[in-house]
């Protein structure tokens, strides 16, 4: 029995045939590239935090910009930043307006222009604690409370790493939806946190400068 | 009846008796319940202030003793642990923050509360204004709040409630906690959950908090104080209870010392007690049965008024003779001892009438106490004491000068002149009208919590401006423009702070008033449209807004009824109270206030609608018209002992012997205590009628039946026995570092010795005679 071959079939079967050679030889490529930056610096949380502890006190200038859903451009402020191991943060806010956030254990206290403070709890405000101490246990690389808040994911090679920080707590996720840590060695020169309406604020860390 | 049925007959009844006290027994402690009746709505206001007031219930704690890092340590984890305990309503150490579940029920009804929303607002011009603001506010740190509220309340109305609601931040703060001015102190507020004012669930509270602190604080570095209206009441409890078992524990010893040395008899200590506790037993009984439950103050004021029951045994064995069986002693004793108890229950009757449910209750007790320990001492205690126990012939007084006494008249006379002048001339207060001096609290401790209030800016507890309406909306819509004026007296500085109901919960005028300066969704989207020029607002921006506002349009109304449930309510619930048929809302004040130009503000308004609440001058009013009530009954009460004295001795010579002796020491007792510069209160009353029961009973023996001289030696015998163990117990609590103790122990046993000598100035002559059926031993 003479059977004849459909000629659409082939043009599919062949194809096929060369897309899967042609993207499993890309995927081994891209494996055995990857396998090389590994063995040249590999990424780990547990070096990469002991590495972030190794500073106890960073001081660093910053840009932020907050992009909300409702309006056509960013709004943009700059300031410097201030960390000292353990817990202690500082956000000092130059431009448009004057304005210092300290952080330390768990309370922040906010004073405006003319210096009136207002200090709440941070138990009281998950998503900001969420945000804060996302923050603050990465500059002090504290992995246990990290994994403990957290879920983590970290992506790249020691030279350019990605850290994304999706908050365990339900009020947190309420409003905070991922926070994302890009750094370079052990500086953190990035700081983005998407809200679950979809705004998201990206924070521009400059090289330390002490 | 045999004697020995009538033994049966009676340990049924006290069988019955202590059943009920065991199970149904329930000493009550809130105050309210030993206040007036027919009491005007404010006083009874007042009362329910006092009961339910959250001032009464607010205790302020302070640590102290170490570095701040420690308190605050200390302070935070103390927080941390009982902040959930079911105990208290609140237990903080910094601002109460409203919470994110409050903020989304709040932020739902922001256009019924919202305090800066007029028909100007949504103008062009002022949201254009609101808009550039709250943009500049989102770009900094502080305005994370507002930046999720934007699109759905781009003109902030939900910031503006939860500004006005936020009290002023305490001035002193350290390490985000609450501290003194000079560091030393970390303060903490509890509000303890109680039904009205209860010292047990106080008492309880405050063990909650010893312990915590205990087991915080192992290495004993850091003391605590607890200051407020419960610790005081659960402190003088406690040091009244102490104070009482010291020296009630010496007064027994020193009483079994007394009644050894007269009758030499360890036994007879044991059944001199037996009428006692049977009419107290009895009287509990009755009081439980007929109200339900005992009031504490019942309690204690009627033990110290049956305490004249510990006579009735003494005279018994005081006139047994040799051989003779106590029965037979009874005999010739009880119709003068049935007389007394006649006459003291008879004084206490008239107060069954009286309004006040406090005095129903101690004239029940007092009533029912006497006649059981009367009837006890009549029925059973001859039965048991039999012939066994009386070994030894009581000791003589013989010795003492009674004749020179009974012709010492004319001294008796010139001294009460002289008494009656005294009293005539003095101009100063008789009555003490404060009870809070009355308090065993030290004013170091009172000082303490004087200070900790203010600095931590507590609601003033002592001022209040009250608004009554015939209804919910009457009364808030009072409230509103009562609130009104103190605004403005706020702006001029006269009020640093006040807190009105209305804020949480306006008039429903208010609400639709703020609802109705909403513009029409056309001219809103033609508003914003305009505000928009010039910021970086896409166009669809404000469509969640709009939605909103069409929604609120149609909202309901907010009333105390529909807030039940929400966060809301624990706010309402401290300002605004429903009684029957009216509705009381309370202005409470922060720091300074100027009372005369609040007094101004509100004399435009009916005094009855709105009048300034002083709890303390109040409370002093409600206890002084109790007291005059007492007076009121005490002077029935001595019409119908005089009545019934003069049905029984039959001539007013014989009442006189027996009155004057009890009026001239009472009088005397009264010239003392003026003297000593001791104001009057009620406990000085209630001794006063103890005074006067002992006095009738000292007064009867010597003056009727039991008249012929062999009988007098005998009497004069259990007169001595008794008075001096009065005068033993009552003078021992007058050594009492508590006021309340000292002023019953100073009254008895002065009044209880003067009653005594005046009787027997005043004591019939005996009859020469012997009784012929009587042998001579």
């Amino acid at each position: 029995m003479k059977r004849e071959l459909n000629p659409t079939f082939y043009a599919l079967s062949i194809t096929l045939l060369i897309g899967t050679i042609i993207i499993h030889s890309v995927e081994a490529f891209d494996d055995k590239l990857l396998d090389q930056s590994n063995q040249i610096c590999a990424v780990d949380l547990r070096r990469l935090m002991t590495s972030l502890a190794g500073k106890k006190e960073k001081s660093a200038r910053f840009t932020e910009e907050k992009f909300l859903k409702n309006l056509e451009k960013p709004l943009r402020s700059e300031g410097t930043l201030h960390f000292q191991a353990p817990d202690y943060l500082e956000k000092i806010t130059a431009k448009p307006e004057k304005e210092r956030l300290v952080v330390k254990s768990k309370l922040v206290t906010i004073f405006d222009q003319q210096d009136v403070s207002q200090t709440l709890s941070l138990d009281q405000y998950p998503p900001l604690k969420a945000l804060l101490n996302s923050i603050r246990f990465v500059l002090s690389g504290n992995l246990n409370a990290l994994t403990k808040n957290y879920e983590l994911d970290l992506k790249g090679n020691c030279n350019q790493w990605n850290l994304i920080l999706v908050p365990i707590s339900v009020p947190a996720l309420e409003i905070i939806d991922r926070i994302v840590i890009l750094g370079e060695n052990d500086n953190v020169a990035k700081i983005t946190w998407v809200e679950s309406n979809g705004d998201f604020t990206i924070m521009t860390i400059e090289k330390e400068n002490s | 009846m045999k004697p020995r049925t009538k033994i049966i007959f009676w340990i049924g009844i006290l069988f019955i008796a202590l059943l009920i006290t065991i199970f149904r027994v329930r000493v009550e402690t809130d105050i309210g319940l030993f206040l007036p009746r027919s009491s005007s709505p404010q006083e009874q206001f007042m009362i329910n202030q006092f009961r339910q007031g959250p001032g009464s219930k607010l205790l302020v704690i302070s640590l102290q003793g170490a570095d701040s890092k420690t308190l605050a340590r200390l302070s935070n984890s103390l927080t941390q642990k009982l902040k959930n305990d079911s105990t208290f309503i609140k237990f903080l150490n910094s601002e109460d923050s409203i919470t994110l579940q409050t903020e989304k029920f709040i932020f739902s009804k922001r256009y019924l509360l919202s305090p800066t929303l007029n028909s100007e607002r949504f103008s062009p011009q002022s949201l254009h204004d609101a808009l550039s603001e709250t943009l500049g506010r989102i770009t900094l740190s502080r305005g994370f709040l507002e930046k999720r509220y934007l699109d759905r309340d781009p003109s902030g109305e939900f910031m503006s409630i939860l500004r006005s609601w936020t009290e002023t931040p305490l001035l002193n703060k350290k390490h985000g906690i609450w501290f003194s001015a000079d560091g030393k102190h970390a303060f903490l507020v509890a509000e303890i959950f109680a039904e009205g004012f209860n010292l047990n669930q106080f008492e309880n509270a405050i063990h909650i908090i010893d312990d915590s602190f205990k087991e915080l604080n192992q290495n004993n570095s850091v003391s605590m104080h607890i200051v407020g209206p419960p610790a005081f009441a659960v402190a003088s409890r406690e040091s009244i209870r102490r104070d009482a078992t010291k020296l009630s524990i010496i007064a027994t010893c020193l009483v079994i010392g007394i009644i050894y040395l007269f009758y030499r008899s360890i036994t007879l200590i044991f059944l001199c007690l037996i009428p006692l506790l049977c009419g107290v037993l009895i009287s509990v009984s009755a009081i439980v049965l007929i109200f339900g439950s005992i009031h504490g103050i019942t309690l204690a004021f009627g033990i110290v008024i049956i305490g004249v029951a510990t006579d009735y045994p003494l005279h018994l064995f005081s006139h047994i003779k040799v051989n003779e069986h106590p029965s037979e002693a009874m005999d010739r004793v009880w119709p003068t001892l049935r007389l007394g108890v006649l006459t003291t229950s008879l004084g206490f009757v008239s107060m069954l009438f009286s309004d006040f449910d406090g005095l129903i209750q101690l004239a029940t007790f007092t009533v029912c106490g006497l006649v059981t320990a009367a009837l006890v001492t009549h029925h059973i205690l001859p039965q048991i004491t039999g012939f066994t126990f009386l070994k030894y012939l009581p000791v003589r007084v013989d010795a003492l000068p009674f004749e020179l006494l009974m012709k010492s008249k004319i001294f008796f006379y010139i001294f009460m002149a002289g008494v009656i002048t005294f009293l005539g001339v003095q101009r100063s207060e008789l009555w003490e009208n404060d009870i809070a001096r009355l308090s065993p609290i030290p004013d170091a401790q009172l000082a303490l919590d004087r200070q900790m209030r203010e600095e931590l800016n507590l609601p003033n507890v002592s001022y209040w401006v009250i608004v009554k309406g015939k209804s919910e909306q009457s009364a808030l819509r009072w409230t509103e423009s009562v609130a009104e004026r103190f605004q403005a007296l706020k702006n001029q500085g006269a009020i640093s702070e006040f807190d009105a109901v209305t804020k949480y919960l306006p008039s429903f005028e208010k609400q639709a008033q703020r609802i109705n300066s909403l513009p029409s969704i056309e001219q809103l989207k033609e508003n914003l449209r305009i505000a928009r020029k010039g910021l970086p607002f896409r166009e669809n921006a404000f469509e969640g807004f709009i939605q909103e506002v069409s929604s609120a349009k149609k909202s309901d109304l907010l009333t105390s009824e529909r807030l039940k449930g929400t966060l809301l309510e624990a706010r309402i619930n401290k300002l605004f109270y429903h009684q029957k048929n009216l509705w009381f809302s309370m202005i409470s004040f922060k720091g300074s206030v100027d009372k005369k130009l609040v007094a101004r503000a509100i004399s435009n308004f009916p005094s009855e609608n709105v009048f300034v609440l002083e709890p303390r001058k109040t409370s002093n009013i409600l206890i002084s018209r109790y007291r005059d009530r007492a007076l009121l009954f005490f002077g029935w009460g001595c019409l119908i002992i005089v009545l019934t004295l003069r049905i029984a001795l039959r001539q007013w010579v014989a009442v006189g012997r027996v009155l004057i002796p009890i009026l001239g020491s009472v009088l005397t007792v009264i010239a003392v205590l003026i003297t000593a510069q001791i104001p009057l209160s009620l406990f000085h009353l209630v001794s006063l009628l103890l005074v006067v029961g002992l006095g009738i009973d000292y007064a009867l023996f010597l003056n009727y039946k039991l008249i012929f001289k062999e009988e007098r030696s005998k009497t004069h015998h259990a007169l001595i026995v008794c008075n001096l163990s009065t005068v033993t117990v009552f003078g021992t609590l007058a050594f009492s570092t508590t006021p309340v103790l000292r002023a019953i122990g100073t009254t008895v046993a002065i009044g209880a010795f003067l009653c005594l000598l005046f009787s027997f100035i005043f004591a019939s002559k005996p009859k020469m005679i012997d009784n012929p059926s009587i042998e001579k031993y």
